[in-house]
């Protein structure tokens, strides 16, 4: 299974379309929206995770939607707990609106999920011991 | 079995090795299943701890004398101003000065936790040059390992319970607690709550000048009463008050202490601050104390204020329990429902409270009667703007 975190950024002529449908209808891939923020007449934004049993099936799902005229970013890069750094605080969990920080309630020390997190970087700005960063494939 | 014990009673205990120390978390299990009497009878010291940012923290440092020697008027200390208004080789570096080429990512924290860390920093000093002290510049490099002394001395730590810090604005702000969403999306608290050290033992009936305490790792001391001690504010039945009261002065040798418990850090749009780790030994010198040490993050309320008007005076908007507080979400009075998060470190002070037992265990560590009391009654007065007075007497 491949699988890979985009952002598409939709112009607002194309909101009205059914281009997910056809995404998943057409190409036989698995998605999961993580973040959408869709309405009528304005610039759409959706943060989703699109796996395909075939590397191929992704890539042309992907060009299918460049041939929408859909912006495609692939989120290639991550958020970089540096632990060694972290006095567990906690202070960024109260910016993390999707639970991907959280502080473990008998140990109080900081659990990241990647899976919840859509790199908004609130963190990054809560963390004032500098150990979290946006790193690529986890490196700082 | 008489009616109180004697700091002596205690220390003699300790040096036999048959204490019973407890941390405030332990103590509070302990009374709910033996009682009041029982805790008495047989637990001498309760430890209590914080680790939190600590804005009132510097140094003293004094650098020894160079040949020729240098009476130093301008002191740096990689890049950040050092106060040098004192004799010729003293010098304070406060924990919030910014560096003069870096600004707020590295101020006077990070020149401490460099020195804890046994790394170099760069010193670079001028003077006008006297007689006595014809040296008018000096470039050169310091560790905590050479330099003639370094000890922490902080005029406002450990404060006595704090706020809670929300937004009613519609737009996100940064604060010293933290960034904070707008329309109350996040709230900031700030306390060690039941195993903070004042809120264990509100009246200060234990604590006060010279009470020897675990200060970033090291044996250190309170000194004073803190800058902005504030005893009177409103408290509730079991003593505890509902927002920042009182506060301590304290001192150690930063040589002794380690980076473990001493950390600086860099807080966004705000500026430099840092965390420092204190623990603070309770003992059980009659029942009252055991009520006090035994209190539980649910006994201990705590205001909730609007930040968003950077006023002195910045709306209340009631109280809540620090047991809402560390469950993830509170309640506003308005009915707004809010996620919270931490400043403070209670992983880090649960280790502190448990450090400074084993220390206590050991008999390593004795305690240290007061030589005076913290006040009760002291007035907090504002700073008015004013014209200057017409009559001089």
């Amino acid at each position: 299974m491949y699988s890979r975190r985009v952002k598409l950024i939709y112009r607002p002529d194309k909101v009205g379309e059914p281009i997910i449908y056809n995404l998943i209808k057409r190409f036989d891939v698995e998605i999961n929206i993580i973040h959408a923020r869709i309405s009528p007449d304005e610039e759409g934004k959706l943060v989703m995770d699109i796996k395909a049993e075939e590397i191929n099936d992704l890539e042309k799902g992907i060009n299918y939607l460049l041939m929408e005229g859909i912006e495609v970013k692939t989120l290639d890069k991550s958020i970089v707990y540096n632990e060694e750094d972290c006095v567990f605080c906690g202070a960024c969990t109260g910016l993390c609106k999707t639970g991907a920080l959280k502080m473990d309630e008998d140990s109080w020390e900081l659990v990241v999920d990647h899976g919840k997190c859509l790199l908004c970087g609130m963190c990054i700005d809560a963390c004032s011991l500098n150990a979290l960063s946006l790193g690529v494939n986890g490196k700082r | 079995m008489s009616k109180e014990k004697s700091f002596a009673e205690i220390n003699k205990k300790i040096e036999k090795g048959e204490a019973l120390v407890l941390t405030a978390e332990e103590m509070a299990d302990f009374v709910d299943e033996y009682g009041v009497d029982t805790a008495f009878e047989v637990v001498d010291v309760v430890t209590t701890a914080t680790f939190g940012a600590m804005c009132s923290s510097g140094a003293f440092l004094n650098f020894g004398h160079s040949d020729p020697q240098i009476r130093m008027g301008r002191v740096y200390l990689n890049d950040v101003p050092a106060y040098s208004g004192l004799a010729a080789v003293d010098a304070y570096i406060g924990a919030t000065e910014e560096s003069e080429t870096l600004g707020a990512q590295y101020g006077g924290a990070h020149v401490i936790e460099d020195l804890l860390s046994g790394k170099e920093v760069h010193l670079y000093a001028t003077s006008k040059g006297t007689d006595c002290y014809p040296r008018k510049e000096i470039d050169t490099y310091i560790s905590l390992e050479e330099i003639n002394q370094a000890y922490l001395f902080n005029p406002r730590n450990c404060y006595q319970n704090y706020w809670v810090a929300v937004n009613s604005s519609d737009r996100i702000i940064y604060t010293y607690m933290g960034p904070l969403y707008g329309n109350y999306g996040n709230a900031s608290y700030s306390s060690a709550g039941q195993l903070s050290p004042l809120l264990n033992d509100p009246y200060y009936r234990t604590i006060g000048i010279g009470t020897r305490i675990f200060l970033g790792g090291a044996q250190g001391y309170i000194a004073w009463e803190g800058t902005q001690h504030n005893p009177v504010r409103q408290r509730r039945e079991n003593g505890t008050p509902v927002a920042a009261a009182g506060t301590l002065a304290v001192i150690g040798d930063l040589r002794e202490m380690s980076r473990e418990y001493i950390r600086a850090a860099s807080v966004k749009n705000y500026g430099v601050t840092l965390y420092v780790g204190i623990g603070i030994p309770i003992p059980i010198l009659d029942k009252e104390m055991v009520k006090y040490t035994s209190v539980r993050d649910k006994d201990i309320h705590v205001t909730v204020v609007d930040y968003s008007g950077g006023s002195r005076n910045n709306p209340v908007l009631g109280t809540v329990t620090y047991e809402e507080l560390r469950s993830g979400k509170i309640v506003l009075e308005n009915g707004r429902e809010v996620p919270t998060a931490p400043l403070s470190s209670l992983n880090k002070a649960r280790k502190i409270a448990l450090e400074l037992k084993e220390w206590i265990k050991r008999g390593e560590f004795f305690l240290e009667e007061p030589v005076q009391y913290l006040s009760r009654t002291r007035e907090f007065r504002p700073l008015e703007i004013r014209k200057a007075a017409d009559v001089y007497v």
